[in-house]
């Protein structure tokens, strides 16, 4: 057991110093398994209640009964970005040091998520079924730490290039028809999964971003090299305002937004699986992937283009000047500029294509300290860019009879390990109220913190257990 | 039971205020109403300025766009000066003045004069000959254009007449000159002949020279009156504006005299002193004669002058120089002597750096005083054209000087520091040593941009003889910094003089030739520091 453990362990350590770590979050309520929507992490744990439906308080019908917010910057602090002078009770810029803090690659996330319909329900205490419709908007804006370096100026990379890849949007808001079915097959296995009908509402997907900077030892020359394809979709007015000569205003009306908002044309699927193994009454262990498929964009579809080129700027020709004694440093300037243009062009066509899904696996494992008390650790990988984007927590869950259950969570998320997270449900008879964030200094120190999110809802909920499931029971 | 719920779920709360209650009194860090003022921001930003590669071509060029380079089958380059020495065109040399016969002769008829009655006096012929310059003799001459003009009254004339003027030897087309002019009674009558196309021939026969035979015949018109003859009439002819289509003739010795002419050398014009040494400079002098008669020139005092040398005098000048005639009419003759270092004191002369090569012209037509038959037309000229060619082969070391406009105003103020690096790839055979003084407007250095000189441009090496071709090209790299009491030093910049030591290889003393496809690549590029207050 203990080699177990401690092989578990070396895996967390090796991918925290591999330094690969993105935003990602809502870990807290992963094992807050009083509150239904803690099976969409893991398809393979059964909630605690026989039959649930997700409503509004006080107005009893199956609608928001679950939302998720979360904004997070891998990047930096607000106070690394802004010195705290105790003397002088003043703060002031440390553009060095909030340079240091910048990761190669560095994200800003935005990820709202709004349960429209949810309900579930056991069939003989060993099958679940669920089915959820769920708005869904994920942003996330890459920086590499060297463009933002270039703040600085480009001396320093006198030598070297200023690695720009990867810089872009990602964006998706789409909707999602998912229907689960768990299946506890004996006392020791339980398996899951959901398929996701999904239909997409806008996109901006940066499929390729490469690009550099370097600065030539010797000469200072300067040799730029970019490859950009970025695929969108979305409005046409959209488009029709950032075209030539448009005043950038875009004018849409309500029918326009009803159009957006029921816009069927741009199908996608996803699929979770989820697996749950019982090792005895104290350990059980838990795998899932999540979000694995892909939106077919076909509506409003734009494909941006830039070739892989390269342009160096050697200073401008001063044998022009010499040969030609009517040009002036305006002209070699304009020159440039059109030279840029035509080097770097964009490309614009009208193409179909599909995006991938952001895939997330779980892995976990839980130890049953009592009957209502356990302990968890959970790592969580967002998968993209072709990379594994690892968190994980540790978590200490609790029962309080029937009405409460309370988590309290720490989690290395972000390359932050400054996160305290917290989530509790509370049942009033059927009714549960639930609120969950991983980063609860968020609301008190928000300068001092790089994630910010926080999920509540509220639920009715039948036949509620209220002790962990231990193998005696 | 319960006890033991609230005590787990209190220790739980603690436990939660406890860790994040230590970070609550660090609000304030948030506060954006204590932003700090006045912090600076330090980019430090490196980029190329300028870049060029030149080739001799294009640096020549710049020095005087005007100088030809011509580069003959090996590429090897060469300076040419080129410079309109003397001048003299035909209407400079054989213009012809007016000429103002005034002929008067007296005339009579027989019989009476009754209304409608024409009598004809007896022909009188006007012998005139014609002046020109140093008393050449025309033969014949084709007028391009010119006036034959009378200002005629007959005194005490009570009849009207008509005078026919013809000159037998001034033909048109072949049909010699006769034209008609009416005289009413004794008033006075103006008229002007065109002369265009007519060809003159002269009468030099004997003592003759340049004589004209103008033949006039008076036919009286009665009016009623009296016959009163004889009467005297006053023809106050001229030949006014004869301009020449060709002339032919004696032209005698006409002298061509001209001081102090010059050739400019421009490649020098900038030099405040060094040494030079040009392995085969050649002076070329050409004479273009389209005269039909030949010329004896001397170039007198043909010097190579300098500002800071004493002149040198350049022999080997043929004395008197013999210019051929022109073949043919409308044909020319060119005739050129040239000198070099074997014939001549030019290489000595280059030595000094001249910027100036002058001369005095003297000389003369038909030196040999015998009769001549010479020709000329409207478009004979006479020029002496001088060049001197420098192939780029010899050795050097001298200093250049310019001075350039620049003012750097406030947009460096912000800079705390600026490094400029300077990389060359020289590829001619030539080293250099330059300085750039900043200077106020009353030309006071304030700084100077090396401190001390520094060679920035290597001589590339180069082969020995016959060709002294470049083998490998030399790289170098500079860099010049200016910290913030250097920056401000400089602020108050009006001019900047550069001013340039160019050396072939070794010191100057190295033979080395440049060849056209030889270049020079320069990069500038900087590296500024700034601090800027926000």
């Amino acid at each position: 057991m203990k080699k177990i453990i401690l092989q578990i362990i070396t895996f967390f350590l090796l991918l925290i110093s591999s330094g690969f770590v993105m935003a990602q979050d809502d870990m807290t309520i992963y094992k807050l398994s009083s509150v239904p929507q803690s099976y969409y992490d893991n398809p393979a744990l059964m909630p605690d209640c026989k039959f649930h439906i997700g409503c509004m308080p006080i107005v009893f019908i199956p609608i928001l009964s679950s939302n998720y917010t979360s904004i997070s910057n891998t990047g930096f602090r607000w106070d690394n970005l802004m010195q705290y002078d105790k003397a002088a009770d003043s703060i002031k810029p440390n553009i060095d040091k909030f340079l240091k803090r910048l990761n190669k690659k560095n994200y800003l996330s935005l990820n709202q998520q709004a349960e429209l319909i949810s309900f579930g329900f056991k069939i003989k205490r060993t099958q679940y079924v669920n089915f959820s419709i769920t708005e869904k908007f994920n942003f996330r804006f890459t920086y590499p730490g060297d463009f933002v370096r270039l703040l600085n100026g480009d001396s320093q990379f006198i030598g070297s290039e200023a690695n720009l890849d990867r810089i872009g949007i990602d964006m998706t808001h789409y909707r999602e028809f998912a229907l689960g079915y768990t299946n506890q097959i004996d006392n020791k296995w339980t398996v899951g999964g959901r398929a996701k009908l999904l239909f997409g509402l806008s996109n901006m997907w940066t499929a390729k971003s490469k690009a550099t900077l370097a600065v030539d030892k010797d000469y200072f020359d300067l040799t730029g090299k970019s490859n950009l394809i970025v695929y969108t979709s979305g409005p046409e007015k959209i488009y029709d305002a950032f075209s030539n000569n448009a005043s950038g205003k875009i004018d849409m009306y309500s029918h326009d937004f009803s159009e957006y908002m029921f816009n069927f044309k741009n199908p996608g699927f996803g699929l979770d699986l989820g697996v749950n193994y019982k090792l005895d009454d104290k350990w059980s262990f838990a795998a899932s992937m999540i979000d694995f498929g892909y939106i077919f964009w076909k509506t409003g579809t734009r494909k941006f283009e830039s070739q892989d080129t390269s342009f160096t700027f050697q200073g401008f020709d001063l044998g022009e000047l010499v040969k030609d004694s009517t040009k002036t440093f305006s002209d070699l300037a304009k020159q440039l500029v059109d030279s840029l243009g035509n080097v770097f062009k964009i490309t614009e066509k009208n193409k179909t294509y599909a995006s991938p899904l952001n895939p997330k696996i779980y892995l976990s494992a839980t130890y049953n300290i009592s009957k209502r008390e356990r302990v968890s650790v959970v790592f969580r990988g967002d998968i993209f860019e072709g990379t594994i984007h690892p968190a994980f927590s540790l978590a200490y869950n609790c029962k309080f009879g029937n009405i409460l259950d309370l988590a309290v969570s720490y989690a290395y998320m972000n390359r932050d390990f400054l996160n305290l997270g917290f989530g509790s449900s509370v049942r009033f008879g059927p009714f549960q109220i639930f609120l969950s964030t991983d980063n609860l200094l968020a609301a008190i120190i928000p300068y001092h913190t790089k994630d910010m999110n926080i999920h509540f809802g509220c639920n009715y909920v039948f036949y509620y257990k209220n002790s962990y499931p231990l193998m005696k029971e | 039971m319960k006890t033991q719920l609230f005590n787990r779920f209190a220790k739980l709360i603690l436990l939660l205020f406890l860790a994040t209650g230590m970070f609550s009194c660090y609000k304030d860090r948030f506060d954006l109403n204590k932003i700090e003022k006045n912090n600076t921001w330090s980019p430090d930003v490196a980029a190329p300025l300028v870049y060029t590669s030149l080739t001799m071509k294009d640096v020549l060029d710049n020095i005087n766009q005007s100088d030809l380079h011509v580069n003959d089958t090996t590429n090897l380059l060469y300076l040419v000066y080129w410079n309109k020495v003397y001048s003299k065109t035909a209407e400079q040399l054989l213009g012809i003045p007016n000429q103002n016969v005034n002929s008067t002769f007296q005339f009579s008829v027989t019989g009476a004069l009754p209304f409608g009655t024409d009598l004809t006096a007896s022909p009188y012929t006007s012998y005139y000959s014609f002046t020109t310059p140093n008393n050449f003799t025309i033969n014949n001459i084709t007028l391009l254009s010119g006036t034959f003009d009378f200002v005629t009254n007959i005194s005490g004339f009570n009849h009207n007449a008509t005078i026919n003027v013809s000159i037998p030897t001034a033909t048109l087309g072949g049909i010699p000159f006769s034209q008609n002019i009416n005289i009413t009674g004794s008033s006075t009558t103006t008229s002007s002949i065109n002369l265009s196309g007519y060809n003159i021939v002269f009468d030099n026969t004997g003592l003759n020279h340049n004589r004209l035979a103008i033949i006039y015949t008076v036919t009286v018109h009665g009016q009623g009156g009296t016959n009163n003859s004889p009467y005297t009439a006053n023809m106050g002819e001229s030949f006014n504006n004869i301009m020449f289509q060709d002339i032919h003739g004696d032209f005698k010795q006409l002298a061509f005299n001209f001081p102090g002419d010059s050739v400019s050398i421009g490649l020098f014009d900038k030099t405040i002193n060094g040494t030079v040494d040009f392995e085969d400079p050649r002076v070329y002098v050409f004479a273009t004669n389209s005269f039909g008669m030949p010329i004896n020139i001397n170039l007198n005092n043909l010097t190579a002058t300098a500002g800071i040398s004493s002149p040198v005098a350049i022999t080997g000048v043929p004395i008197p120089w013999s210019i051929a005639a022109a073949p043919s009419l409308g044909d020319s003759s060119i005739t050129e002597f040239g000198l070099n270092r074997t014939n001549s004191t030019i290489y000595n002369a280059i030595a000094i750096l001249p910027k100036y090569v002058t001369t005095d012209i003297t000389g003369m037509s038909n030196p040999s005083g015998a009769p001549a038959s010479n020709f000329a037309t409207a478009l004979s000229h006479f020029d002496i054209n001088a060049q001197v060619e420098l192939p780029l082969y010899g050795k050097c070391n001298i200093v250049l000087q310019d001075t350039t406009s620049a003012t750097f105003g406030t947009d460096i103020d912000n800079a705390e520091y600026i490094e400029f690096r300077l990389n060359t790839q020289n590829g001619f055979p030539a080293q250099a040593i330059t300085q750039l003084f900043f200077v106020d407007s009353l030309y006071h250095v304030l700084d100077s941009l090396l401190t001390p000189e520094q060679e920035i441009l290597g001589a590339a090496l180069a082969g020995g003889a016959p060709d002294y071709r470049v083998y490998q090209s030399t790289h170098a790299l500079t860099d010049i910094i200016f910290v913030k009491s250097r920056i401000e030093g400089i602020k108050n910049t009006k001019k900047i003089i550069i001013r340039g030591k160019l050396a072939t290889s070794q010191n100057g003393n190295q033979i080395v030739k440049f060849y056209n496809d030889y270049s020079l690549e320069v990069r500038l590029a900087a590296r500024v520091k700034f601090d800027i207050q926000y």
